[in-house]
């Protein structure tokens, strides 16, 4: 958010961000509207539309395009190859994962420069892989995923380990599972499904809400606090009855509300499960056989 | 992370004790070692704490700065963490060779901190929307013995109970600049509320229904896969991330949530009555590195 672009012109020193002023996200208090709906018109345990495609990088071994909502992701996935020289030494395979969130993807110019974040995004989506491939089937190679996040409106790592593992799978890499994921929000103490940017963004100010409204009128003991936060979690459906392969949550949730939203992310996780088989089988019927080699 | 090699029977010979409740130095599964903790071991940092657990060592320094505000926060604070895996704790962090775990953990530590909740930055301000308390607290990893995560997040914890940070006034203004005074004495200090700071516990997940908490090293060898909790005082969770590239069936991953919301804030109560214990003794002498 601290980023001066040198390249363009900037205002003076004093002069605030437009994004501050004019942001979407600041005004929005409200989750639910008053007809029981959220802001983009969905039910609380509604996802958004989503769409999955695979093998759309004709130079790429597999390849995949998933949108959740608005979000996009973009996946290659090149290799089994030689593993890169540098690498430390390995008797099984090894994934390289790199995440790119293009400078344009949000409402702020996010710098091509990966920060943190886009770092640690990778690092999610590699654990996720990880556990997914079956790395003793590659010894000694190297498998490339890269990813382009287009446009971001919530749900990136959701979207990033789905698009990953449909690409995989369109390489014929092979593992022991898809992994699909999916992720949940609390607000108020309220489960809601697949939240988009302005709800993660209202909900990371929630806390906060929470702990000025506390410490300005002194609340009485038994007044219990809402939980707030979000949790993406990574499954496996199938593979020994069920895996979570990752897991990321963040905010402040009671054990009780956590394990409530952990049972609808996996649930979601189940649905987005059956579009990707049903994608991928599609891909595999449609794809052309190599013809028989006359004797 | 640090690699010692261990025999596949060494492994069978751990993972078979603790499926029958048994772990190698003779603690049940949900047991917590004893750790040594000082407070204020550096003169050059406005907190600083050092935490050792068996063969883990922490060195964590909490420095004061005043910066502007980031944008549309103009009176929030800011909290920052940096990590540092230094080339003594392992010989594998050598160059770049930390680095990937030193990120790991820094963002795990921003995530646990996020909430406003667990750590409120509103009001760490000295001008609004000019100067604002930048606290940036640097992690070392001197030794890497085991359980990392839990024993850093103790060592933030701790050294942002120490933090004492000079009261600063404004006396005047000159030509449009703030003039700024610190106080010189001593006592007359701002600290930073920890009373809702979370710490992290860790489940290293060994099979399918059986995890334990504070794992050694050896321990850490025999299982791909770690559960790491972030626990508030009050019981709440306020981050999970999953360590590793395993999985974890969704029954067992649910038991260590459990698990660690109670484990949890037990822990937080006895840190902070040790912290507090440790405060009370007059004169206190500083152990630091010599033993």
């Amino acid at each position: 958010m601290n980023y001066r672009d040198s390249r363009r012109n900037c205002g003076p020193e004093t002069a605030t961000p437009i994004y501050v002023l004019k942001s979407p996200f600041n005004e929005k208090e409200e989750f639910l509207l008053n007809d029981g709906k959220r802001s983009d018109d969905r039910a609380p345990l509604e996802v958004r539309k989503m769409y999955f495609g695979v093998s759309n990088i004709s130079q790429a071994k597999g390849s995949s395009y998933v949108e959740l909502g608005s979000t996009k992701v973009v996946c290659g996935v090149y290799g089994p190859k030689e593993m890169a020289p540098s690498s430390i030494f390995k008797s099984t395979g090894q994934v390289l994962c790199e995440v790119k969130v293009a400078p344009f993807s949000s409402y702020v110019r996010r710098s091509p420069v990966p920060d943190r974040q886009v770092k640690e995004l990778s690092m999610q989506v590699k654990d996720a892989l990880e556990a997914a491939i079956i790395l003793e089937e590659y010894p000694k190679a190297q498998i490339d995923v890269f990813l382009t996040v287009v446009e971001d409106s919530g749900g990136v790592l959701a979207a990033c380990v789905t698009a990953a593992s449909l690409a995989l799978c369109d390489a014929d890499i092979r593992m022991y599972d898809i992994v699909v994921a999916a992720s949940v929000a609390w607000y108020n103490d309220r489960i809601y499904l697949d939240p988009s940017i302005e709800e993660e963004e209202c909900i990371a100010r929630a806390g906060e809400r929470l702990a000025t409204s506390k410490s300005s009128a002194s609340s009485t003991e038994d007044e219990l606090e809402g939980s707030n936060g979000s949790v993406t979690v990574a499954l496996m459906p199938l593979y020994a009855n069920g895996q979570v392969a990752t897991m990321v949550m963040s905010g402040s949730v009671t054990a009780a509300k956590l394990q409530d939203g952990l049972d609808a992310a996996l649930e979601t996780c189940r649905k987005v499960y059956a579009i990707a088989k049903q994608v991928l089988i599609q891909r595999v019927s449609e794809a052309k056989l190599p013809e028989k080699l006359e004797d | 992370m640090v690699d010692i090699n261990l025999s596949e029977a060494e492994k069978r010979y751990i993972i078979d004790g603790v499926k029958l409740g048994i772990r190698a130095d003779g603690r049940g599964p949900l047991d917590y070692r004893e750790l040594e903790l000082e407070t204020g071991v550096l003169d050059t940092a406005n907190g600083s704490a050092r935490v050792r657990l068996h063969r883990t060592d922490i060195l964590v320094t909490v420095k004061m700065e005043l910066e502007p505000p980031l944008p549309g926060r103009p009176n929030h604070g800011k909290l920052l963490f940096f990590v540092n895996c230094s080339a003594n704790a392992a010989p594998e962090f050598e160059g770049r060779g930390g680095e990937e775990l030193a990120s790991r953990l820094s963002s795990v530590l921003e995530r646990l901190y996020s909430d406003a909740n667990a750590f409120n930055t509103a009001g760490l301000v000295v001008v609004p929307g000019k100067y604002v308390k930048a606290f940036y607290v640097d992690v070392e990893v001197l030794e890497c013995g085991g359980n990392l995560f839990d024993v850093v997040s103790l060592g933030v914890k701790s050294a942002l109970y120490a933090t004492r940070t000079p009261r600063i006034t404004i006396t005047g203004e000159d030509g449009g600049e703030l003039e700024f005074t610190l106080s010189d004495n001593p006592y007359d200090v701002d600290r930073l509320d920890v009373t809702n700071a979370p710490i992290l516990i860790t489940h290293l997940r060994i099979s399918e229904g059986i995890t334990i908490v504070d794992p050694t090293i050896e321990e850490e060898q025999c299982a791909p896969v770690s559960v790491v909790v972030g626990v508030a005082p009050n019981a709440t969770i306020c981050a999970v991330h999953l360590l590793g590239p395993g999985t974890i069936g969704p029954h067992t991953l649910k038991k260590a949530l459990k698990g660690s919301a109670v484990l949890g804030a037990e822990i937080h109560a006895r840190l902070i009555a040790k912290l507090k214990q440790e405060e009370s003794i007059p004169d206190r002498r500083i152990r630091g590195f010599l033993g």
